[in-house]
Parts: C-alpha cells; sequence; structure tokens
C-alpha cells in the first residue's frame, strides 16, 4: 500500500515543510500561508472538469507547489478514479464536515508525487447531504497546508455547484467548443459573477483539423461568445482516455499534447507568461487557400 | 382598488422634472408629423394648453383630459391634436381618462363618435383618473373582439416563421409588483430563473432625475395638466451589462441594454427594447398588449433566437445581424430592417 496519513497528532504530515515555514513561492493574491481555492467547473457535463482538476493539480505538483485537490460531485466521485487512488479512501469530505474524523486522515497523497493529495468525494451519499457553510468549513481548514485547493464541482448548477463554489475564490469554466457545452458554460459565468468570482476559461478538447476544415468552432467563436480571460486551450488527445482507464494523470505523460496544455496552465496559474498555443493554420497550403478563398 | 402604491398610472409618472420637447421622445413622433419635428416650440403644450395628455402605458393609449373644459374647446382641442398625429392614432384604441370634473354628459359619446368617424379612433373605455388606481387590465385580455384583427384562440398559425402566441401571462402580476417592489441589491443575479426586475427598479429609483416612488403622487399631480409625452420613456430601464444565459429581464417599460443579450437570455418589456450590442437570445417588446403597440426592438447586431412584439413571434435565421437592425410588425408579421443614419430613417414611420 502507498503511503498513508496516519493519526498526526500534530497535523498533516507533509513529508516536508508545510508552507508557515516559507518553503516554496508566496501564492499569487492568497493571503500569506493561505492557499487559493480555485473551483473548477462547466455547467454542462462530460468537458473535462475531473480530468482538468486532476491535471492542472499534478502539473502544480510537479512545479512544486503543494495541492489539494478535492471532489465535491458527492454521490458520483470520480477523482479518485482519475488519479487511480480509488482503493485508497478511508474517509471523505462528508466525513470531514460532519466530524466523523480530522482532516489529516480524509486527504490521501498521489503516487507520483509528494506535493499532491486528494480528498474524496463520498459515493454513498448524495449532494444534499452537506450545505455550502459545510464545504466551505471544511475546506478552510486544509488552507494552511496548501499553496493551491482545487474543487472539483460536479455538473448542473444546483446544490452540488453551489457547495463547490462555497469556500472559492477563484474559478476556472472548462469548455469544449461545441454550442450546448458553451451555452452552459455562459450560464455559469453568469451563476459565478453573481457570487462575486470572476472565471477564466479553458477551453477542451480542440482539434486542429476540424477548426482548418471549419468544422469545429475556433478558439476566437468560443471567446466571442463567452467572453471571460482565457487560461489556457487543451488539445483533443487520446492519451487522456487512456489516462482516465489507468489512473495515471496526462502531465506525467510527455508525449502528451493534452498533459502540455494543462502544464502550461498551471505555469499561468503560477504567474509564468505563457503565450497561447495557436491553433490557426500555419501550413503553406492553408494560406494559399484562404488567399484563393479555398480553405474555410 | 385604491392603493397608495400601484397602478400603472404612478408607476410611468410625469416625474421628470424637465419639459422634454418632443423631438427628443419619440422619432415616431416626430416622422409622423413632419411640422412638428421642425418646429420646436409644438411641443405638447401646443395648443391644447395642457387639456390633452396622452400616455402609453401596459395597458394601451390613454387620452388623459381634463372635464374642466368647455365642451367646444374640448372638443376642438382634442380633435386638433389627434389630427395632428393622425396617422399614429389610426386605427388604434384609447382609453380616455378624466381628472378634475367628471366630463359633461354627451361629451363622451360625442368624442367618441368623432374620434372614430374621423381617425378611426376606438374610444374602448371611459373613466375617471384616480391616483393609485389600478389599471384595469382590459387589453391584457384577449376579447371582446373590439379589434377584429386579434383572433383569441387561434393556435394553429401557420407552420411559418410567424407565429401568433398569447403574450405571457406575468403581465398582470407585474403590475402589482411594480412600485412596491424592494429596492434590494441590484446585483440579484442568482440561481434560477434569475429576474432582474428588483434590480432593475434599484437602478432607476437611484437616477437622479427621477424621484423615488414616494415623491411621485404629488410630483404627478402638479405636472399633470402640463406635461404631455405621448411615448413616456422617463422609466427606461438601462442594464450597462451583458445578459448571460439564464438572466431574464422584465419590465413595463422599455430596456436598453449597454451589452450583449446572450443566448439563454431573454427580455420581456412593456416598451420597446434597444441592444447596445448583439441580440443573440430572446427579446419581447410590447409584451404586455395584444398589438404590440407599435413597440420595436432594435439592435446593432440582430440574431435572436426569436424575437416577439406583443402576440407575434418570429424565428431568428441564421443570416443577418452584420448591421444595425430594427424589428417591428408589419400587418401579422414581424419584419426586420436596416437601422442607419440619414435617410434611413424615414422607414421607421
Amino acid at each position: 500500500m502507498g503511503d498513508f496519513n496516519g493519526n498526526e497528532p500534530n497535523g498533516i504530515n507533509l513529508g516536508g515543510s508545510s508552507l508557515m515555514s516559507g518553503n516554496g513561492t508566496a501564492v499569487n493574491g492568497a493571503n500569506k500561508g493561505l492557499g487559493q481555492v480555485i473551483v473548477i467547473t462547466s455547467g454542462k457535463g462530460g468537458v473535462g472538469k475531473t480530468t482538468t482538476t486532476a491535471s492542472i493539480g499534478a502539473a502544480l505538483a510537479l512545479k512544486g507547489k503543494r495541492v489539494l485537490v478535492a471532489d465535491a460531485d458527492i454521490g458520483l466521485r470520480n477523482l479518485d478514479v482519475i488519479l487511480g487512488l480509488e482503493n485508497r479512501i478511508v474517509f471523505n469530505v462528508v466525513d470531514v464536515a460532519k466530524g466523523v474524523c480530522k482532516p489529516n486522515q480524509a486527504i490521501i497523497k498521489s503516487k507520483k508525487s509528494n506535493n499532491l493529495y486528494l480528498l474524496p468525494a463520498s459515493q454513498t451519499d448524495d449532494k444534499d447531504v452537506v450545505s455550502e457553510e459545510d464545504i466551505k468549513n471544511v475546506i478552510e481548514q486544509y488552507r494552511r497546508e496548501f499553496h493551491f485547493i482545487l474543487v472539483d464541482s460536479p455538473a448542473g448548477i444546483e446544490q452540488g455547484f453551489r457547495n463547490a463554489c462555497a469556500a472559492a475564490s477563484r474559478a476556472i469554466v472548462v469548455t469544449t467548443p461545441e454550442v450546448p457545452a458553451i451555452r452552459d458554460a455562459d450560464r455559469v459565468v453568469g451563476l459565478l459573477s453573481a457570487r462575486s468570482i470572476e472565471p477564466e476559461l479553458v477551453i477542451n478538447r480542440l482539434d486542429r483539423d476540424m477548426i482548418r476544415r471549419g468544422e469545429m468552432l475556433s478558439i476566437e467563436d468560443v471567446q466571442d461568445i463567452i467572453g471571460i480571460p482565457l487560461l489556457g486551450v487543451i488539445e483533443r488527445d487520446e492519451n487522456v482516455i487512456i489516462a482516465a482507464n489507468t489512473g495515471d494523470p496526462v502531465v506525467y505523460n510527455q508525449k502528451s499534447k493534452a498533459g502540455q496544455g494543462f502544464m502550461n496552465v498551471a505555469s499561468r496559474l503560477c504567474g509564468e507568461q505563457i503565450p497561447l498555443e495557436d491553433f490557426s493554420d500555419r501550413s503553406i497550403f492553408g494560406r494559399i487557400g484562404r488567399r484563393l478563398g479555398l480553405a474555410a | 382598488m385604491l392603493d397608495s402604491g400601484s397602478g400603472d398610472n404612478k408607476d410611468i409618472g410625469l416625474e421628470s422634472g424637465n419639459t422634454v420637447p418632443l423631438n427628443s421622445n419619440s422619432f415616431e413622433e416626430n416622422l409622423s408629423n413632419p411640422s412638428l419635428a421642425s418646429d420646436p416650440s409644438a411641443n405638447m403644450r401646443d395648443g391644447s394648453g395642457g387639456i390633452v395628455v396622452a400616455r402609453g402605458t401596459g395597458d394601451g393609449l390613454i387620452l388623459r383630459l381634463d372635464g374642466r373644459v368647455e365642451r367646444p374647446i374640448l372638443m376642438r382641442t382634442l380633435l386638433e391634436y389627434v389630427e395632428s398625429r393622425k396617422s399614429f392614432f389610426s386605427g388604434q384604441e384609447v382609453t380616455l381618462e378624466w381628472v378634475e370634473a367628471r366630463p359633461e354628459e354627451g361629451v363622451v359619446a360625442e368624442l367618441s363618435d368623432s374620434l372614430a368617424s374621423r381617425f378611426q379612433l376606438l374610444v374602448k373605455a371611459s373613466r375617471m383618473f384616480e391616483r393609485g388606481s389600478k389599471a384595469v387590465s382590459t387589453a391584457k385580455k384577449p376579447t371582446s373582439g373590439i379589434s377584429g384583427s386579434i383572433e383569441t384562440d387561434d393556435f394553429t398559425g401557420s407552420p411559418a416563421a410567424s407565429n401568433r402566441l398569447r403574450p405571457t401571462p406575468v403581465s398582470p402580476k407585474l403590475s402589482e409588483r411594480v412600485p412596491n417592489a424592494q429596492i434590494s441589491n441590484p446585483s440579484v443575479f442568482g440561481t434560477g430563473s434569475t429576474s432582474l426586475f428588483d434590480g432593475v427598479t434599484a437602478l432607476s429609483s437611484s437616477s437622479q432625475n427621477y424621484p423615488s416612488g414616494a415623491q411621485v403622487n404629488s410630483v404627478q399631480e402638479r405636472r399633470l395638466a402640463s406635461e404631455a409625452l405621448l411615448w413616456d420613456e422617463a422609466d427606461t430601464r438601462i442594464i450597462r451589462d451583458t445578459l448571460r444565459g439564464g438572466q431574464k429581464i422584465e419590465s413595463e417599460h422599455s430596456v436598453v441594454i449597454m451589452g450583449d443579450v446572450n443566448s439563454g437570455a431573454e427580455i420581456v418589456a412593456g416598451g420597446d427594447i434597444f441592444v447596445l450590442g448583439r441580440l443573440r437570445g430572446v427579446a419581447h417588446a410590447g409584451a404586455y398588449d395584444e398589438s404590440g403597440g407599435g413597440r420595436r426592438i432594435f439592435a446593432l447586431q440582430m440574431q435572436p433566437t426569436q424575437l416577439r412584439i406583443g402576440s407575434i413571434i418570429s424565428q431568428g435565421s441564421d443570416e443577418g445581424g452584420r448591421m444595425p437592425e430594427v424589428a417591428k410588425i408589419e400587418g401579422n408579421m414581424i419584419v426586420v430592417e436596416p437601422y442607419g443614419a440619414g435617410s434611413q430613417v424615414k422607414r421607421l414611420r
């Protein structure tokens, strides 16, 4: 079995210095010593929230940040599967909320990184079993120990979504370049703005060839409709499916385009200036074609 | 039914402190009578000496008349007033509303006859103006066959783009809520079918030109005989933000959006709708009047999901929406025309 966090009377043993000892860079915009809470949401289901949460989390951990990824999809948990940690779950976020266990007993260290931890959701309860206040209190207990807390929101805009947003100061809205997803994302942006959270956008599953042929909405098309700052674009990549099934986050795969995209997102979250990937057609034929009015 | 705060009259009150010359008010006004437009002194105090005041409400057109005026002067004034705007009034219905005193016997009948025969203007009701009385919602019920063109139960419209449906039944509730709406936090975007209405009220109440509800009645009384604004747009709601999917604005008045209206967002207005941006959602103008009340929908980029004016619905089409356009009712359909400066403007008649 991997590393369990056993009962540590002095709080969480993270196998390294905690935030309070000043290790690592200062967290952007947060109080000194308190991590940023970012909710990852979308409205529409299946666009890649969980993958994005796990991947950004793993990427940030690779960069030396202490990251907690929390699964707020109570009843339909998935984050544990993506990280390959489903066999190690003893306690979950509901247990912490109800006081059944201590906060440090519920988090699970990831397989490949000492910096990445998971707070799993419950699979047997449903979303109404905890309130916004409950989740907020739970998350607050971890802020001293992590640079980033990424909360994986369930699909939808009901209680589960509200719970996931409870402690968040930032948000990432994930969408694919498809009209239904964009409409839902637009709705969610409105709801987040009402909570005084200004979200940033990640566009997932872009296909260069389809965009080139004019069969898929481009980055500009999506931005035209949603109009929030763009955090990153992730190219469609079969490796993501393989990663989900093997429980091995895609950022650990050097050859994965999606993995690189997520690494760039993580870098931007850390304040680095990474230029946006270019999905326009750079080939000679494309340019000639456009001049002749042929290409899309 | 006297209710100190409610009713259309109070809400669309004459609370604006300034005399607004006719020119700046309704462009239709100007266009239908060029002589009025060119003569700045020919505002509503014109000749009618304040005897006639016209109001556009969610209830339809109202002509408010001073009942103390002697019959011959009243007749002449009113007929002149309508004559100078006859292209606007022709074929319309009005309610006569009397202030200060009851009209003499037979005056109403005589007026109705003259208006009907000379201008095809139908007087559908006559009543005393009561401050704060709830507007009797006769116009909202599709009944009575007064105007033969309204078919009430015809849901078997042609499958063509224009269909007839009843306006949303929200209107009677709306006139109850309007004057007593809580001035709540203007950023009331919440979950569910978000209504910005309370926030919208707050925006206008805080505007310096328009006194809060508490003052309106006294201001209104004083102004009754002097101001006359055909389309009283003093209560136009202005929203300086983009509407996102799931957000909805409802107002008895006109609405201006300084931003986009995204797909999935909705505007329901008793007046006109102006989208200073891209209209991709649903816009319903003249929402509390079966006929649409001559209301229009304007957008810089008209790419709507649906347009509704009065009880007529039209689907958006896939093309167009590259330049400013305005939608209005023509006959039985909603037509969309380019809207531009200069020579285009005359087409808005």
